[in-house]
């Protein structure tokens, strides 16, 4: 395990072209990750149109002081496409009774929500249950580049397979799963500790990163395993590099938008909610959610072991399947 | 270019063009993941719109412009695939010139990722009802925005002159650009800096000028894409026509 480990090493040092721009896009990733979640405010945009020489309501007054939204008070209505690029959720306009007018593309939930904090101001509280906190989405961001890194790293998994390396390694002395681990644990440093390095540079220049450091160093690591076994897993079907490659990043890309890394997007508990639940990435990020809220249960803690689980059954797929290709018996 | 050139061009664009259809896994990213991609995302976020807008609007543009910038992966990929090196082989020591073989590439893939792309596209936007304006406007842009990322996929290539290094680049960069630019959810929305950091992103451009282009009949926003894209397309072929080197894409 460990001679797979250092040859695949030597193979990285021997491209060193590689090693640098790969690091340095990994970093740009992570730091990019949390560069945007730190600045995510999460209120909603409100366009208040005010023609010269009006006055401004009450409500609307009360509404610019209300701290639950970012209010920008316009002379003209903003155009139809900044509504649906979503830079204002909803346009208030006042019409010729004086009455306030909401125009919005949003469904009705967020018309009545606006149309309370309106007429009752004093008295309204959104509803911030679905809000993430910092630690959650800098993770979320992270979890679709750390994913995709897992696939490009095995590449010297697939090139040994690619090259037909694989064959004289299976008739070699070295037992198979110790091949293969060797390989895991190559994927699994080079993703974990780079990654780990940036959060730690951000944390020690005193930007809020939401959790301590060595929860960090545990939740990056079951990342960083779920990536290695996935994509040993995925290449232990293919035997062209490209296709698991290509294969992997679309998978990896849509699983993680409907697991909802970035920002949930399933609220009702549908069938398809549920089903959403076998994706690893959804029971990661409510883990890592309730962590940060403080309101770990049981069940939360079930969906960490079954991400641990899931990682460990696509790495024994991975062995079996590549052993069953390659070993004669 | 000489005739015998372009005749070389033809014939080996027309291989390499049937070459991918032989591949599964370009058809499947290339039509088969971008139509789960809208689907999926324009139905979870289906309850989040009202009746005007629906979410299929949103994501039918910002995920085609998203498949669109990712052809540069099908195009890196087809340069530098193994069973490709033998043919290579042989148009070097052909008569005729040797860049055939890097141009060639760009075409077939260029043609194949727009049929791909154009169907996709008319078979989402129908089922759908997705409301679109502006249609030979939005097709310049398509064909103009392909063109490039297809260029820059095999650019990379040229550059660092193995396959592994482009995937790994395009795959971080075309990603980290779809996200700032609110390709993959809209980014508008969470405050001023963010809002800032997204016009970073060239795929948030495309996106602006598609939309005001739709929604508000503005094409202010078109020319200066249409110049910008044609621009960075130049420098590509130039840097690819600097870098090419036929050593490395032998066996």
């Amino acid at each position: 395990m460990l001679v797979v480990f250092k040859n695949n090493c030597k193979r990285l040092w021997g491209e060193k072209m590689y090693l640098v721009i790969s690091l340095i896009l990994m970093i740009a990733a992570v730091s990019a990750a949390i560069l945007l979640t730190t600045r995510i405010e999460t209120k909603g945009n409100i366009a208040l149109v005010v023609p010269d020489q009006q006055v401004l309501s009450e409500s609307d007054s009360a509404l610019l002081a209300n701290p639950y939204f970012n209010v920008t008070v316009l002379e003209k209505t903003p155009e139809t496409s900044t509504l649906v690029q979503s830079r204002y959720d909803a346009v208030i306009t006042t019409n010729s009774d004086g009455n306030d007018e909401i125009t919005t593309i949003k469904n009705m939930a967020f018309k009545t929500m606006l149309e309370s904090a309106l007429t009752n101001p004093a008295g309204f509280v959104p509803d911030n249950s679905q809000v993430r906190q910092t630690g959650t989405n800098i993770l979320g961001f992270m979890m679709m580049f750390l994913l995709m890194q897992g696939v490009l790293y095995a590449r010297f998994f697939a090139e040994d397979k690619e090259k037909h390396l694989i064959k004289r390694i299976a008739v070699s002395p070295i037992p198979f799963i110790q091949y293969i681990l060797g390989h895991g644990a190559f994927i699994f440093i080079i993703i974990a500790v780079p990654s780990f390095l940036v959060v730690g540079a951000a944390a020690l220049m005193g930007i809020d990163i939401g959790f301590s450091l060595p929860v960090y160093a545990g939740l990056i690591g079951v990342l960083a395993l779920l990536a290695t076994a996935f994509a040993l897993f995925l290449n232990s079907f293919f035997d062209v590099a490209d296709t698991a490659n290509m294969l992997g990043s679309s998978i990896i890309v849509l699983t993680s938008i409907l697991a909802g890394s970035f920002c949930s997007l399933s609220k009702e508990a549908t069938l398809f909610d549920k089903l959403i639940h076998l994706l690893p990435q959804k029971d990661f990020i409510n883990f890592i959610d309730a962590l940060e809220k403080g309101s770990l249960s049981q069940s939360t803690r079930y969906q960490l072991v079954y991400v641990v689980a899931l990682a460990v059954l696509f790495l024994a797929i991975a062995v079996v399947n590549t052993r069953k290709d390659y070993v004669y018996h | 270019m000489t005739t015998i050139n372009l005749r070389n061009l033809y014939l080996i664009s027309k291989e390499d063009f049937r070459n991918l259809f032989k591949n599964p896994m370009w058809l499947f990213y290339n039509a088969a993941f971008p139509f789960l991609l809208i689907v999926i995302l324009g139905f979870l976020s289906k309850d989040s719109y009202g009746g005007e807008v629906s979410s299929f609007d949103y994501y039918g543009i910002t995920l085609m412009i998203y498949t669109v910038i990712s052809s540069g992966m099908t195009s890196a990929n087809a340069f530098m695939e193994v069973t490709i090196r033998k043919p290579n082989m042989r148009i070097i020591y052909a008569p005729g010139n040797e860049r055939v073989i890097y141009l060639s590439k760009i075409l077939s893939t260029f043609l194949f990722c727009l049929l791909c792309h154009l169907g996709v596209a008319a078979l989402v936007f129908t089922m759908f009802h997705i409301h679109v304006d502006a249609i030979p406007q939005l097709l310049i842009l398509l064909v103009l925005t392909e063109l490039f990322s297809v260029g820059l996929g095999v650019m990379f290539c040229c550059v660092f002159k193995t396959e592994a290094m482009a995937n790994q680049i395009l795959s971080i960069v075309i990603n980290i650009f779809a996200i700032l630019g609110g390709l993959l959810f809209p980014m508008d929305g969470y405050g001023p800096v963010v809002r800032g950091l997204s016009y970073l992103s060239p795929a948030k451009w495309l996106a602006n000028t598609s939309f005001s282009m739709i929604y508000d009949h503005n094409f202010s926003w078109f020319y200066p894409t249409v110049l910008g894209l044609i621009l960075a397309t130049l420098v590509v072929f130039i840097i690819c026509a600097k870098t090419f080197r036929k050593e490395d894409c032998i066996c």
